[in-house]
């Protein structure tokens, strides 16, 4: 039973997408952060968002429901 | 009655309608894949996991799945589970969604998982853009489905269509049948509830960037609330809504909330076109109803008579 509950509680976390920092390059169609996963440009906020440059590697803050994600800083062009 | 029952055991096909004991087939409305549970009693066939099942019933297209789990017991009563199609599309993935549809979506899973795809309706709506982030593919459509339903009122279902997997809209799977007192039905349960999901002041808070602080919105029923006494909804929104937007999403969720949640369940004589999803006319005199509804869930049994239980939006 507990286990079971273990279980449930950890798949609800995940999708629930709570809040965390994540690492991406800019690419032309969006920020790559995986092989799999290029955040698109309409889902990335902040008021860095318009001077950034492909190949720059950004900071990411992802909004709870991981559908918003903010630019926090640049680390490195 | 007639049933055709075939399973296949290591490339050999064998038609076991004679030795079936119990024949259960239970579909659930955009809630995971329809079951195909049956026993039988036999010494020589010995099912496999992963066998291909195939079910009609006087002539009717009913279950073309695959078996995930079987058992037996002393008395060589061999029980199995089978599923169709849509059990592997449990799996999670990572997407984006930019300009999909929901069929577009549909087809690209079919495409993955190599499965076979039939009659996708074609929703004309452009989903916003999200990132699917180690989802299922199930819950990437049915949430799909749900932006489709609040942005274009049209809704659909996902479901395995005898071995083809089929997007329809639910408009399309409305029955000429009356199921009710004087039709079919032998038995119901109804309840009428103001305990879950009832509503008649609706508070949203939304962050406003022109003032840089929350609004609060409230909209509420007044007779409603000198009726059943105050119950609130709550919530914060976290999307960027416009004040035009929140009040109208509170609007909406006041029409939403604001009226008695009731229960129905029905217990007819079967009716192979009915699944999850279809719609047909209810008319129970007690109760006054006189209606269409639409099946949440339902499930069949084929033997000793076929009868089927549903449970039904109201």
């Amino acid at each position: 039973m507990i286990n079971e509950i273990k279980e449930i509680v950890k798949n609800y976390l995940n999708n629930e997408k709570l809040c965390t920092f994540m690492l991406g390059t800019v690419v032309n169609d969006g920020i790559k952060v995986s092989d799999k996963l290029t955040i698109p440009m309409e889902l990335v906020t902040g008021n860095q968002k318009s001077s950034l440059t492909t190949g720059q590697k950004v900071r990411l803050l992802r909004n709870h429901g991981g559908q918003q994600f903010y630019i926090l800083e640049v680390i490195s062009e | 009655m007639s049933m055709e029952f075939l399973v296949e055991v290591n490339g050999k096909i064998y038609e076991i309608s004679e030795l079936v004991k119990s024949v259960s087939y239970t579909d659930k409305l955009n809630d995971g894949c329809s079951k195909l549970e049956f026993s039988y009693i036999d010494d020589d066939l010995n099912i496999q996991n992963g066998s291909v099942v195939r079910f009609k019933f006087n002539g009717a297209n009913i279950f073309y799945g695959y078996v995930f789990k079987h058992g037996q017991n002393k008395a060589k009563e061999i029980t199995v589970t089978a599923y169709d199609q849509l059990r592997y599309c449990k799996a999670k993935d990572t997407i984006v969604v930019k300009n999909d549809t929901i069929d577009s979506l549909v087809r690209k899973m079919c495409n993955y998982f190599g499965l076979r795809a039939g009659s996708l309706a074609s929703t004309g709506y452009k989903l916003p853009v999200s990132v699917q982030d180690d989802k299922t593919w199930l819950d990437i459509i049915y949430s799909a489905i749900d932006d489709t339903l609040t942005n274009t009122g049209r809704w659909y279902c996902l479901r395995d269509e005898f071995g083809s997997i089929a997007v329809r809209d639910l408009q399309d799977l409305q029955l000429d049948l009356v199921l009710g007192d004087e039709s079919f039905a032998y038995d119901y349960e109804y309840e009428k509830s103001i305990d879950d999901d009832f509503y008649n002041q609706i508070k949203i808070v939304s962050d406003n960037e022109d003032t840089g602080k929350r609004d609060v919105y409230i909209t509420k029923d007044s007779d409603s609330i000198a009726k059943y006494g105050l119950l609130q909804y709550f919530e914060v929104l976290d999307k960027n809504y416009n004040p035009a937007q929140a009040k109208a999403k509170a609007d909406a969720l006041l029409q939403l909330y604001n009226r008695e949640v009731e229960t129905l369940e029905l217990k007819c004589l079967g009716d192979v076109r009915v699944r999850a999803g279809s719609s047909f006319y209810g008319q129970i005199e007690d109760i006054s109803l006189n209606k269409r509804l639409i099946v949440k869930s339902v499930t069949h049994e084929f033997i000793p008579v076929h009868t089927m239980s549903l449970e039904v939006m109201l």
